[in-house]
């Protein structure tokens, strides 16, 4: 039996456009992301309908999606050349361009899991237990990358992070 | 308490908070200005997302399915009808009782399994746009509200869900095997959608360890309010004119 995707989108995609236009920032970009996510839940669908929370797996899968485009885009550093005009955001955290720069910039030092621990603790505001709920961890294991990240960052800080407090 | 996270308010407006849950979230929102903006945010987001057709690629993905029956996600949108059918269909292939069972020795309602004390076992959701919200006792509805009804703690066995309306009309919806092995709350394999009778609007159900006769339930709870030796739950909604 297959997913009916219209219903999903229709139900979760204002969730998922949403979050697509907080990480990334431009409207273009988002609506691609959006599309592979629902590309994604498409093609998995199997490990979809297990869990017992949609807007958790769906929330996950989106913020996953937009941090791989990140992480690409800063491959691409020529895709930055021409600054996208500001768009709409849910997300008062990441309303600000520069707030968004700097978390992309801080995500850029650190590991793929460490990357999205930091995005849920710190921009999307989730204690340790629910971060690791989310990515299927425990608790302790969550608090323990975000500290030695922070350990790391801190006994070596790039020169554009000595005046950040955070 | 620390703000609200980004998911949590998500799964708020999704209707996948428990009732601990939603009590929390509901006073610091009371308080809290920052949580009530980034709600009101998503809400916004949500209500401009809807004014949007759906993408071409979403159709397209949809099209390639074979159709089939609703998934389990959305089996709160199924409606009355065809859970009425359903029913009958069962009811058509289980042997019934006659409908003075209750008088009759040999015909008593099954035995079924009796919890006392347990609480918010039924509960009534209303469907919106931005998906279903729960409905306190008492709650005040109007006519074309469609209501969604979810259950937890079964025993074993099955669930009969029946309504009586402002006018003393009973009616029961149908019968089912109860989930009782899957944990936290069940939902209803119909919604209903509310006539424009006004008054007191109750929702029953009545879980017993085998399937009784239709006439049984409802002879019961115009009676007594509840089925003997079943375990009943109520909620009642107030239906405005």
């Amino acid at each position: 039996m297959s997913l009916d995707v219209e219903q999903l989108y229709r139900r979760y995609g204002d969730m998922v456009l949403g979050r697509c236009r907080s990480l990334l920032g431009n409207d273009a970009e988002a609506q691609e992301a959006m599309q592979e996510v629902f590309l994604r839940i498409h093609r998995y669908q199997d490990s979809f309908r297990g869990d017992a929370r949609p807007t958790t797996y769906l929330f996950k899968v989106t913020t996953t999606t937009c941090l791989n485009r990140l992480r690409t885009r800063r491959r691409k550093p020529e895709d930055l050349l021409e600054e996208p005009p500001p768009i709409p955001c849910e997300d008062m955290m990441l309303t600000s361009s520069a707030t968004r720069d700097l978390l992309n910039r801080v995500l850029e030092l650190a590991d793929e899991g460490t990357q999205q621990a930091i995005l849920y603790h710190y921009v999307d505001g989730m204690t340790h237990k629910e971060v690791g709920e989310v990515l299927g961890i425990s608790a302790a294991a969550v608090r323990k990358r975000i500290s030695t990240f922070r350990s790391r960052i801190k006994s070596n800080p790039p020169p554009w992070l000595q005046e950040v407090d955070w | 308490m620390s703000h609200l996270n980004t998911l949590t308010l998500h799964r708020y407006r999704y209707g996948e908070l428990d009732e601990a849950e939603l009590a929390t979230l509901r006073t610091h929102l009371a308080d809290c200005e920052r949580c009530s903006a980034r709600l009101a945010a998503q809400e916004n987001n949500r209500a401009a997302f809807e004014l949007t057709p759906v993408p071409d690629f979403i159709k397209d993905l949809s099209s390639r399915q074979a159709p089939r029956k609703a998934a389990w996600w959305t089996r709160w949108q199924v409606w009355l009808a065809p859970a009425l059918g359903l029913a009958a269909a069962l009811l058509i292939a289980l042997p019934t009782g006659p409908s003075d069972s209750l008088k009759d020795p040999d015909h008593l309602p099954p035995e079924v399994v009796s919890t006392k004390g347990v609480k918010d076992v039924l509960e009534a959701w209303l469907e919106t746009d931005r998906g279903p919200r729960p409905l306190a006792e008492g709650a005040t509805v109007g006519p074309g509200s469609r209501i969604q009804l979810r259950y937890r703690k079964a025993p074993e066995g099955w669930v009969t869900f029946a309504g009586s309306d402002g006018s003393g009309d009973f009616e029961v919806y149908g019968t089912w095997p109860t989930e009782s092995a899957e944990e936290g709350w069940q939902t209803a394999p119909f919604a209903l959608t509310l006539d424009e009778t006004p008054g007191i609007q109750k929702f029953y159900a009545v879980f017993t360890s085998d399937p009784p006769a239709p006439e049984t339930v409802e002879a019961s709870l115009r009676q007594d309010g509840a089925m003997h030796g079943a375990q009943t739950q109520t909620i009642s909604l107030t239906k405005a004119p």
